[in-house]
This record gives structure tokens, sequence and C-alpha cells, in this order.
């Protein structure tokens, strides 16, 4: 199914960079392979002598007999913010998806069909995300969704999401409560960073560097509440740390210098930043601009790598020390799966190089999910959503980009990473997300 | 009384009709204006909370609250929905606000509103645009709610994610509306809804419609307007107490009214009837004394007055009737004429004693008698009178009548016909014995025409006649006078004499008349006169003074002629005289007139003045009278042949016809010069014979004639010298070269024979030395004779060039001053300046031994000057002596001959200076 063309018209501004971006703009499902382009049309076609043209009438005829004799695709929908300005996870989810999809259809598809991935952008506004939901639902072909980035999105819809009865595969958004929400069966699989791992990881950081009065900068959203409660939950079980203060900021809030100030005021040593790019480009600008003592250090949830923060930031950056967590890095790797991922990636960004992906943990996690659910259906012998499901919790072991997985998902676990999986990182200056040196990795 | 009445009716009642229309006028726009006012109120109060509860739902909806509720669910439940459900509207009408996402469903809400109107097209086109939208809606109990939709924007994208939706009870708005502003209602509904009552015509209840929202269409998509009615009944409360009181009003005027009339009518009545009473007393009675009733000064009283007057001005009218009859009567019995008072058939009524004396009849007898008595029937005027009195109702004239001894004598009748008061035609006749009236009116009809025959008599004269009483105004102007002057007789009788005399009129003409006048003496002469239209003419004029019997001047006759013509004829021909007189003597030749005799009857003054100059005896000098002929024998003649004799044959020739003209030159010198004369005699054209001789001073003629052939002579001298000069020069110059030449060919001749070409070459060589030479030589003379630079460089270059050969050639400095252009020169005017300059050198070559010549020349002047000056040795002028005159005599000539002059100044060793002036004659 193609991309709706109202919300597609609604990308007015946005020019697509990858040719997957110019298929979707134009209206064209991904699985063609040339460009689209007007000069293809059916009108020169039209233009040929009589006997070409009843001879192309017949092959359409046989093509479509070919056609209706094939299976029918079995279809990947990917539901993300596609169309928030400066936002690249969607992007990057959608690229380690197509990659994964390239490889199997190469591979022969899953059970004989091919795959297919349909976009959907939902903004980020959850009504959306539930409409676009309840259409692809409503798809027989579309065995799961993948999501962006927004935790409060996928929070709001998992009544819908179990209503449907409908896999879900969160590739990205943290909030905890997205894996912990007491439905059953569950049909949210999360390959992904979570809240409380993302605190502690920062907390400690802190701690390591001698921080112990650490403050809490939240957006004021289920992800802010979210990590809230899991910087109280971590700073009750260990000692040596406290949150001096913690303060909130809306979506969309051009001044961050308040919040900022008054954290400071309070006595921090360091800021814990749960944001977006949107925000955190904001503070950090306003970070630059103050004098190198009022300068805290910045340990950042992953939202930073969500968009086109370092072109935002880059000079500030420089002046300011901002470190954040990832799960994944594709630098100095080696492994067959990574540099199969890379090279997958070039016909779609342009390039192979590790340190030019962009937001590469929505690269990876969303590949890894799609050979996983390619397998899980696989398992299934169907594409039929509920024994996907079944099958996806029941998975043998794999070997995926992120990690080696001896059971990615199970009853009762949703979440396929784990505390290992977590690192922080920092923005080199070109640009690559750079582990921190001494950084544990798989 | 009862017009009264009416009167009071009507007015009472248009006074009514006018306070009443007036007080539901002004009732009416009282109750408008308040309703206005109430109307606004009611806007107010209806606008005011539906723009709160827009602008709070617009406010809340750029929240981050709201913003936020849209994406987080979170956020929603802990802040957007408890605060929604708390918030309580400053407008109590309000159900309140709610949150909606896309799909139309609730987020948060406050407790009245429940429902989003999702499917509404407001919430569908505020998602599609983010614009904010009104819509009337309806509850489920009917209820109409004021619904406001405003899009909440996400941040990020600036796109609507969500709606805002404010609801207001309008029930509950209008509800209080009519209590608190005192209307009968106030009704909301959508404009262009008939109302329910059309009204027309005359309503007493109010209403009024005001629009919701007028000109803001922002503010609602479809038309709404609120109805007010006010309470009636306000004006009939006040309008039956109103026309209670008048109706009771009218009632009492109508009442008073009633008895102030009756009452001032019948004080009006009462002296009336007393008048009318006496009135016809008088009139009755035809007692004039009767009295009349005495009223008050009102118009009764006048009236009274007036007819009191009346009765007065009745008895002083009979009074004087009276009295015009007893006049009557006293002029009838005394009249002198014949009075008859007849019927027109002829009977007699009565006869004044006058008629009776004169008829001789008794009055009886009269009676008896009638007109024919005292008619004389015979006269055939008679009938013809009658009738004229018939027709025209009088009759006035001459007839004959009868006494009674038979007698008849002329009478003057008038005689008219009148109806008297009975309308009975009477007649009456007044008769005029005119028996000796008659007799002496014939006597002066005939010295009339006498006088008149004397008059058409005078009149006839051609001569106009004027004349005058002594005190000189014109008693008659006869018709010559008229025609001779313009003036009509009538408009000058009474005027004076004078009236003809005017501006150029003689005064001593004027003055001598006068004293001819008043001598007592008769005055004729000449006198220019004065038409009456201005213009003058000469008036042979005689004035004789008329005495009567007693020598008293009673009158003078004037008898004018106009001799315009004659005059002017007169001056016609002494004018064309003394033309003739001015042209005989402005002529130079001296002219005489001769009659067939010889005799002179005119000379001009040419001959007079000839004569006075050459001591000619002073009869000849006058010449009137003198005998030409005789005058020529004696005249002395100058030379041998006896021009006198010759003369005088001549002339007589003339004189008798045999010859129509002789002329005759003559010598007749001066002891001073000699002088030629030519004299010519012809005879007189038209009817007067004689001759006419004319003498001729024609020395100049002859000396011309001297001259030319002198210059002719010399001409041809100049000629012959200068062909020998050129004769000379070329033999002198060439010949020799030429027999050189010869020579050498011989020589070269010989010398080709021999072979010898060294001689041949020499030869040759010197040949074309020697022809060099003569080619100069030739060119030279050439040069001399006309130099080609004249012709092709102009007059100055060939002057200079000229004068460099003859500084070579003499050894004589010239300097030239030139201070013009000669570009305007004729090739003639050059080559004479050019000879005059060549012959001047020479001269001054020859003759001066001069050692500088200045040459000045003024080219542009006019004339042009040329100016020759030599510091030789100069000569005496009363001396010019050949050969040296020839070549100043030379540049004389051709001066003159080019129509300038020529100077010449000289003193002995003083040098010479020879200047000519040509006239330019441009090129």
């Amino acid at each position: 199914m193609l991309p709706d063309p109202e919300d597609v018209s609604r990308f007015s501004g946005w020019q697509p960079a990858t040719e997957a971006g110019r298929y979707l703009k134009h209206g064209i499902s991904s699985t063609q392979a040339a460009p689209y382009h007007p000069a293809h049309s059916r009108t020169r076609f039209l233009m040929q002598p009589l006997t070409a043209r009843i001879a192309a009438v017949l092959l359409i005829i046989a093509l479509l007999l070919a056609q209706s004799a094939a299976a029918r695709t079995i279809r990947i929908g990917i539901d993300a913010e596609f169309g928030i300005p400066g936002s690249t996870s969607a992007q990057a989810v959608h690229h380690g998806a197509r990659v994964a999809v390239n490889e199997i259809n190469a591979a022969g598809g899953v059970l004989g069909r091919q795959l297919e991935i349909v976009l959907r952008d939902n903004r980020g506004v959850p009504a959306r995300a539930g409409n676009n939901l309840r259409e692809l639902a409503a798809d027989p072909d579309v065995v799961a969704v993948l999501c962006g980035k927004y935790s409060p999105v996928v929070v709001e819809l998992l009544p819908e999401i179990h209503r449907l009865k409908i896999p879900f595969l969160d590739p990205w958004a943290a909030a905890d409560p997205i894996t912990e929400h007491g439905y059953s069966p569950d049909y949210v699989f999360r390959l992904s960073l979570r809240d409380t791992w993302a605190i502690e990881s920062m907390m400690r950081h802190a701690a390591g560097r001698g921080l112990r009065k650490v403050a809490l900068l939240l957006p004021n959203s289920e992800w802010g509440r979210s990590n809230l409660r899991a910087a109280q939950r971590h700073v009750a079980r260990t000692s040596g740390q406290h949150v001096v203060a913690y303060d909130w900021y809306n979506f969309g809030d051009r001044n961050l210098s308040l919040q900022y100030g008054n954290l400071r005021a309070a006595g921090a040593q360091a800021l814990v930043l749960v944001a977006n790019e949107q925000e955190a480009v904001v503070l950090v600008n306003e970070l630059a601009g103050l004098p190198k003592h009022q300068r805290l250090p910045i340990m950042a949830h992953w939202g930073v790598t969500a968009g086109r923060f370092f072109e935002l930031t880059r000079e500030a950056l420089r002046d300011v020390d901002l470190t954040f967590v990832q799960t994944y890095s594709f630098l100095d790797r080696t492994d067959a799966p990574a540099r199969k991922l890379l090279a997958g990636l070039k016909p779609l960004t342009g390039s192979d190089a590790a340190r030019e992906v962009v937001s590469p943990v929505g690269v990876a996690h969303a590949y890894d999910l799609v050979h996983l659910l390619a397998r899980a259906i696989g398992r299934a012998g169907s594409s039929e959503r509920a024994a996907v499901r079944a099958a996806l919790e029941n998975l043998p072991p794999y070997q995926g980009v992120t990690r080696r997985f001896s059971r990615p998902f199970a009853p009762g676990r949703h979440d396929a990473l784990g505390r290992e999986n977590v690192f922080m990182a920092r923005f080199a200056a070109d640009g690559a997300i750079e582990p921190l040196p001494g950084a544990r990795r798989p | 009384m009862l017009r009264a009445a009416s009167l009071a009716l009507l007015s009472v009642s248009l006074v009514a009709l006018v306070s009443i229309a007036i007080i539901y006028w002004t009732e009416q726009q009282s109750a408008r204006t308040a309703l206005a006012h109430k109307s606004q109120v009611a806007r107010e109060r209806l606008e005011e909370p539906i723009r709160i509860v827009t602008r709070t739902v617009s406010e809340l909806a750029r929240t981050a609250m709201f913003t936020t509720a849209i994406l987080d669910s979170g956020g929603r439940a802990a802040y957007a929905r408890p605060f929604l459900q708390n918030y309580a509207f400053p407008v109590p009408a309000a159900n309140g606000i709610a949150l909606c996402d896309i799909n139309g469903k609730l987020l948060a809400g406050s407790r009245e509103l429940a429902d989003c109107h999702g499917e509404s097209d407001e919430f569908r086109r505020v998602l599609a645009d983010g614009k904010a939208r009104h819509a009337l809606t309806r509850a489920r109990d009917g209820r109409r709610l004021w619904t406001v939709y405003h899009g909440v924007a996400f941040a990020y994208t600036g796109t609507t994610e969500g709606v805002a939706v404010g609801q207001l009870d309008l029930e509950a708005l209008l509800r209080p509306l009519p209590q608190q502003l005192g209307l009968r209602s106030v009704q909301l509904r959508r404009s262009g809804t008939p109302t329910a009552e059309a009204g027309t015509g005359f309503s007493l209840d109010e209403t009024r419609v005001v629009r919701l929202f007028e000109g803001n269409s922002q503010m609602t998509a479809e038309p709404l307007e609120f109805v007010l009615e006010s309470h009636p009944g306000a004006l009939l409360d006040k309008l039956l107490p109103l026309l209670l009181g008048y109706f009771l009003a009218s009632l009492g005027l109508v009442g008073g009214v009633l008895v102030w009339a009756r009452r001032g009518s019948r004080a009006l009545t009462q002296p009336l009837l007393a008048l009318r009473d006496s009135a016809h007393g008088i009139a009755a009675s035809g007692d004039l004394s009767l009295p009349i009733p005495r009223a008050g000064a009102d118009e009764v009283g006048q009236l009274a007055e007036s007819i009191d007057s009346m009765v007065r001005a009745i008895r002083t009218a009979e009074a004087t009737r009276r009295e015009a009859e007893e006049r009557f009567r006293l002029m009838f019995e005394t009249s002198s004429e014949a009075i008859i008072f007849a019927w027109p058939d002829g009977r007699v009524e009565t006869a004044n004693s006058e008629a009776l004396r004169m008829f001789g009849y008794s009055m009886d007898e009269l009676r008896a008698l009638g007109r024919s008595g005292v008619m004389d029937v015979a006269d055939p005027r008679l009938p013809a009178a009658l009738e004229q009195r018939a027709r025209n109702g009088s009759f006035r004239g001459e007839l004959r009548c009868r006494r009674k001894d038979g007698s008849l004598f002329p009478v003057d009748i008038v005689s008219t016909i009148f109806a008297d008061s009975r309308g009975e035609l009477r007649s009456s006749s007044m008769f005029r014995d005119i028996t000796e009236q008659k007799q002496t009116h014939d006597a002066l009809r005939t010295s009339l025409e006498t006088l008149r025959s004397r008059e058409n008599a005078l009149a006839a004269i051609s001569q106009g006649v004027l004349i005058s009483g002594p005190d000189r105004r014109i008693t008659y102007a006869s018709e010559a006078f008229e025609r001779i002057t313009g003036y009509a007789a009538g408009d000058i009788i009474g005027r004076s004499c004078k009236l003809l005399q005017g501006p150029d009129t003689s005064q001593e003409t004027l003055a001598w008349m006068r004293a001819q006048l008043n001598a007592g003496d008769s005055f004729h002469g000449e006198i220019l006169n004065y038409r009456k239209d201005g213009t003058p003419f000469w008036n042979d004029l005689s004035i004789t003074p008329i005495f009567d019997s007693a020598d008293v001047l009673i009158q003078f006759v004037g008898v004018q002629r106009d001799i315009s013509e004659r005059k002017k004829a007169e001056q016609t021909l002494q004018a064309s005289q003394a033309l003739i007189k001015t042209v005989f003597d402005s002529l130079d030749e001296q002219i005489v007139v001769l009659d067939p005799r010889g005799v002179i009857l005119a000379a001009n003054s040419a001959w007079q003045r000839f004569g006075e100059e050459n001591g000619a005896p002073q009869e000849v000098i006058e010449g009137i009278g003198l005998n030409y002929l005789e005058t020529c024998e004696s005249a002395v003649s100058s030379s041998d042949v006896n021009e006198g004799a010759l003369a005088r044959a001549g002339i007589a020739e003339v004189l008798s016809g045999r010859s129509p003209q002789f002329s005759l030159e003559y010598p007749c010198h001066s002891p001073q010069r000699q002088r030629w004369f030519h004299m010519q005699a012809i005879t007189l054209q038209g009817p007067r014979r004689g001759a006419v001789v004319i003498h001729e001073n024609i020395t100049e003629r002859i000396e011309n004639a001297k001259r030319l052939k002198a210059l002719s002579k010399n001409l041809v001298e100049v000629q012959e010298s200068a062909r020998r000069h050129l004769a000379g020069e070329l033999h002198d110059r060439t010949s020799a070269n030429l027999a050189a030449i010869g020579i050498n060919l011989e020589v070269a001749g010989m010398a080709l024979q021999a072979r010898d070409w060294q001689v041949i070459a020499e030869r040759m060589e010197d040949n074309r030395a020697l022809i060099d030479d003569t080619s100069a030589s030739i060119r030279e003379i050439c040069a001399e004779l006309r130099p080609p630079a004249l012709d092709y460089a102009g007059l100055i270059p060939a002057i200079e060039s000229y004068a460099n050969l003859f500084t070579r050639r003499t050894g004589i400095a010239i300097r030239i001053n030139n201070s013009s252009r000669e570009e305007r020169l004729t090739s003639d005017i050059k080559s004479t300046l050019f000879r005059i300059v060549q012959e001047a050198l020479t001269n001054v070559a020859k003759h001066a031994e001069a050692g500088t010549i200045v040459i000045e020349l003024a080219l542009d002047s006019q004339p042009l000057r040329l100016s020759v000056a030599d510091d030789g040795q100069g000569f005496d002028l009363a001396v010019l002596s050949q050969p040296r005159g020839l070549g100043i005599l030379n540049i004389r000539e051709m001066a003159e001959f080019s129509g300038g002059s020529f100077e010449l100044a000289s003193t002995p060793g003083g040098g010479t200076r020879i200047g000519v002036e040509l006239p330019i004659a441009e090129a």
C-alpha cells in the first residue's frame, strides 16, 4: 500500500535526502527499483507501433497472471515521526529495516513471499499514530508495525495495539512502561534502550567522574516522568549521589535558561538531560554562551542523536561537555553482520562509512528487529499475527548486529537488549558518535 | 353662531389631533431609542461572553499544557484533565472547554462539555487549516449552544494536531435578558428567518432586530440575530386619558363659544334693527329729516354714521338739483339765443322769449304751428339736417328760417335729440340769426382769397422770400426759400433771420448789412449762408425795409438767390487759371503768347527774369502789349546771319497759319559768356488764333557737342600714339633678336651641309637664348599693355606688379596704400583705374622728376577713390600745357567717361596729386 497522499503532501517542506525518501515523496512503492520518472509513463508505451503494443498488452496480462499466481507480499509497517523537521530517527529506522528487507528478499523472501515496507507518518502525535495503526492493522498483509522514538505515542497506543492484536516492534522508544504494561498476550517487542538503564548509565558515569550532585532536566511527558522515576529509584538504591533538583520543560520550549539557572542554583554539579534533539540544541547553545564556570557537564539521554543535533550545535558543542547513552556503535566493527549492514546502507544513504551513519542506534535496532521478525514469520510458517507474535517469543539464538541473542524475546521479557548494551558516547569532531574510551561493549 | 361653534369644535379637534400625533411620535421615538439602547446592551451581554469563551479557548489552545496534552497521555491526565474539569469560566453560561484529538476524541474537558463534535464540518475544517471557527449547535435537549473550535498546533511541525473546543449555552445567556432589560422577550434566530408576525401598519409592539457580531465575519459562520420585543401598552396608557381630556375640553369649549357668540350677536343686532327701521322710514316717507339713531363707535355706529351722511348727501343733492333747475330756467329765459324744446316730429313744447322774439310768435302760436312754422320748409338742406339729427343725435349747421312776417333769414342751428327721464325722445334746438355774420363772413372770404392768390404769386417766385417783422423775426418764408435753405416755413416762423448765418459768414458783409438796414436803406450783397443741414451756400441777398403810411417800419422783405453754383464755377475757373499760370511760370523756357498780329498776350516769369538779367527795357520785361515781331526786327545780332529777320519771317509764317511751327538756333552772347538759344514758334491749337514762342537755352548742349568732338579727336590721337608706341616697342625689342636668329639659322644651314655639328649646336644654342629673350620681351610688352594679373588676380595685384616693374625701370619708389577690397568692381572700372594709374605713373616718370610716388586706393567707399601723389617738381595749375597736359587730360577724361570726377592739385616744387572718384557700379 502506498503512503497516504494526504500525509505525503504534508511533507511539503521536507526534501527527501535518499532514494527511499524520494519514493516516499512521489508515492511509489519502495519495491520498484527505478526512481519515479514521468517519462517512464504509459504514454510512451502508447506511442509504439500497433504490433508492439499488442505484444506489450499480452505481456502485461501474463505478468498479472504471474503476479496473482505468486504469493502476496508480506508487509511491514513503519509508523514513525517522518514529518518532524530535523528528526532523523524515523529515517534511520527505515534504513535499517530496508537493508534487512533487501537482504531477505534477495535471499528469496520469507515463506516464498517478498517483504514490503509500508511507511506512515504520525508526527509524534498519538492520535495520528492510532489512526495509522488502525489503518495498517486493517490491511491483512501487514504482519507487524515498527515505531519511532516517541515514547508517549507508544504508551498511549498500548491499549489499541492489544485491541488490534498486531505485533508492535519498538526499535527506539525508551520509556519503561512500554514493556511494563501488563497486557497479555504482550504484542509489544522492544529491541532498544530502557530509561532505567539509561539513567543508571548516566548517573554512574557522573559518579565515576566524581559528580555527586546531579540535577535532572526532563520533558513534561511520559518519557520525562519515566526517567524521573528511574533516577529516583537509582539514587534510592545507590549511595554517593543524589538528585539535588529536577525541572521540567515542555515540547517546543525555546528557552531553557531559566530551568538551567534553577538547577545550577540548586548546586548541581552535573546535569542529566532527557531531551530530544530540538530542546538539546537549545540548551547546548545557551550553555555555550555562558561563562565557562557556569557550564555543567551534561549527561544526556540518547535523544540528542535522534536528529540533526550535531549540525545545529557544531560550534557550541566544542565548549560543552556532553556525553550521551548509546546501545550500538558501528565504529571499529569488523564482524560480518556489521559489514553487511554497512554495505546494505550504501545504496540507501550513499555511504557505507561507519562514521557517517546517522542515528546509528535506530539503524542497527531496526535491522535486527526485521531479521528477527522474518525469522519468526518463517518459524511460524505463516504471516498470521498471533502466530508471529508467539514465534517472536520463541526464537532460537541469533547473531544480530547489536549483539548475539541467545533468546531475543521471552514471555515476560520483551526487551531484547540488556543493561550491558548501554554505554556512554560523545560526538567526534566530524559528527560521528564515538563511544567513550573505556566503554564496555559486548 | 352655529358656525362659530363648529369652528371651535374643528379647531379643538385639530389641536387634539396634532398634539396626539406629536405625543405619539415622541413616544415612539423615545421607545425606539430606549429599545436601541437595550438592544446594544443585549448585544453586549450576548457577544461579550462569547468573546470571552473564544478568547479563553484560543489562549488555552496555545498553552504548553494543551500542546503537551495532545502528545502525552500522562501529561494530559496530570494537568489538562484536572485543569479543565475544574476550570470555572467567568461566564456562567459557559459550558466549558474540551481538548480533542484529531479523531474527535475528547482527551480532556470540562464536566458539562463531553462532546467534541468531531464529526462537524467546523471541526474538520479547523483540523485542516488550523483557523478557529464557530458554530451554532444544538444540545440533545434542544438548547442552542455556541461552539468555538480552535486548533492546537504542534510546536515541532506547526501542524494542527488537536482541537480545543469551547461551548456556551445561549439559552442561559438569553434567559435573564428580558427581565434585566425590561423587555417582553429576547429571541435568537438565524438571520433571514421571517418574522412570525409580518408587521405592517400601525403596531404598538416595538421590535428590534440586531445582528450578532455585525461586521465581524470571523466570529460567526452563520448570520445570527436576536429580536427584542418591548412592552407595548405604554403608549395606550397615555393615550386614553389624553383623549378623554380632549373630549371634555372640547365640550366645554364649544359650550362656552356658543354662549359667548349668542351674547355677542345680540349686542350686535339691536342697533342694527333700529337703524334698519329708521332707514325704511326715510325711504318710505321721503322725509329726509327723520333722525338716524345713534349707536356706539363700533361697526354699527359707523354704519349709522354712514347712513346719516348718505341722507345728508341726498339732501344736499336735492338742494343742488333745485338750484340747477332754477339756473337753467333763468338761462333759458335770458338766453340771447332762441331755444325751442320740441318733439322730433315737430311739435313744439316750449320756447324761450328770445325765440318768440326772433320768430315773432307768441308761445301759443308757436305751439300751434310747430316746427314748420319756423323753418323754411323749402330749404333743401332741411331734410338732410333732420336725417343727420336722427342718425347722429344732433345737427349743427346753417338753415333758413321764416319769421312770422314771412321774411327768411339764415340761422345757425344746433339741434339735439335726447331722451328725457321718461324715455321719450325730445329735441332742443338753438337758433342764432347769422345774417350779419354771413355778410361779414363773405367779405372776409373775398379778401382772404385775394390774399391767398397773392401769396401763391409770391411763392411762385424762384427766389426765396423771407419776410420778417421789425424785430427781425420771421413771419413768412416762401416755398423757394424752403427749397434753397432746407428750412420748413412752419419751423422758422418767429425765429430770427440770423439763423442763416454761420461760422464762415463774412463779418464785414454782416456789419455793412446791419449798417444799411439800421439806416433805413436796403441792402444787397453776396453773403455766405448756411442751410438747415449745415452746408454753406452763397446767397445773393437783398433786404428791403417796408414802411407803413406813417413811415413806421413794419417789416423787412428779404430776397435770397443761391449763387453757389456760379461761385463754384468762378472759383474753378480761377483755380484752373492759377494752375495754368503756375505751370506757365515754372518753365525755364521763356514763353510768350502772341495774338494773330504778333502782340504779346502773355509772358511767363522766365521771360521777365531773362529780360531783367539782360538789361532789357521795361516794356520788354513786362512783355504784354508789346509787338514781338517788331522786337525781333530790332534785335541785335551776334553773328553774321541776321537772325532777327529770320525769326520775324518765321514767326509771321506761323501766325498766319501757313506753317504750323518754326524753329531757329541763334547765338546770344553775353559779355561774360557765349550763349546759344533755340527758338520755336507754334500755332495755338483751339479756337483762339495766335502763336506760342518758346526760347530755350541750349548753350550747354552746344558746348557738350564741342567737347565730345574734342574728346573723339583726342581718343583717335591717343589710340594712334599707343599704336606707335606698341609698334616701336615691338620693333625695338624684337627685330634685332629676330634678325640674329635668322643669321644663326643661315649659318646653321651652311654648317649642316658641311656636317659641322659643333657649329650647328652653337648656333642652335644661341638661337634658343635669343628666342628666350624675345619671348621675355614680348611678355613684357603684353604685360605693359594689359597685365594678366588684372584679370586673374584683380586690380590691386596688377597695380602692385606694375608698380614693381615701374620701380625697376625708373628707380622711383612706389608705396601703395590700400584700404579696401576690390571684389565688387566691374572689369571696366578695374581697367579704367589701372589705366589711370598707368597714365599717372607714366606722367610722373616723364615730367615730375619725383623720388617717391604714393598711390592710395579706397575701393569700397561710394564713390571709390584713387589718388596718385608724387613728390616731384610740380607745376602751376594755371599753366597746363601740352604734352604734360595731355596725360592729365587723358586721366580726366577717363574718369569723367566713367561717370566720375577728377581733381588735380599741384604746386611748383611741392609735388603733384591726382585724385579720381568713380561711382561704383556693382559687378
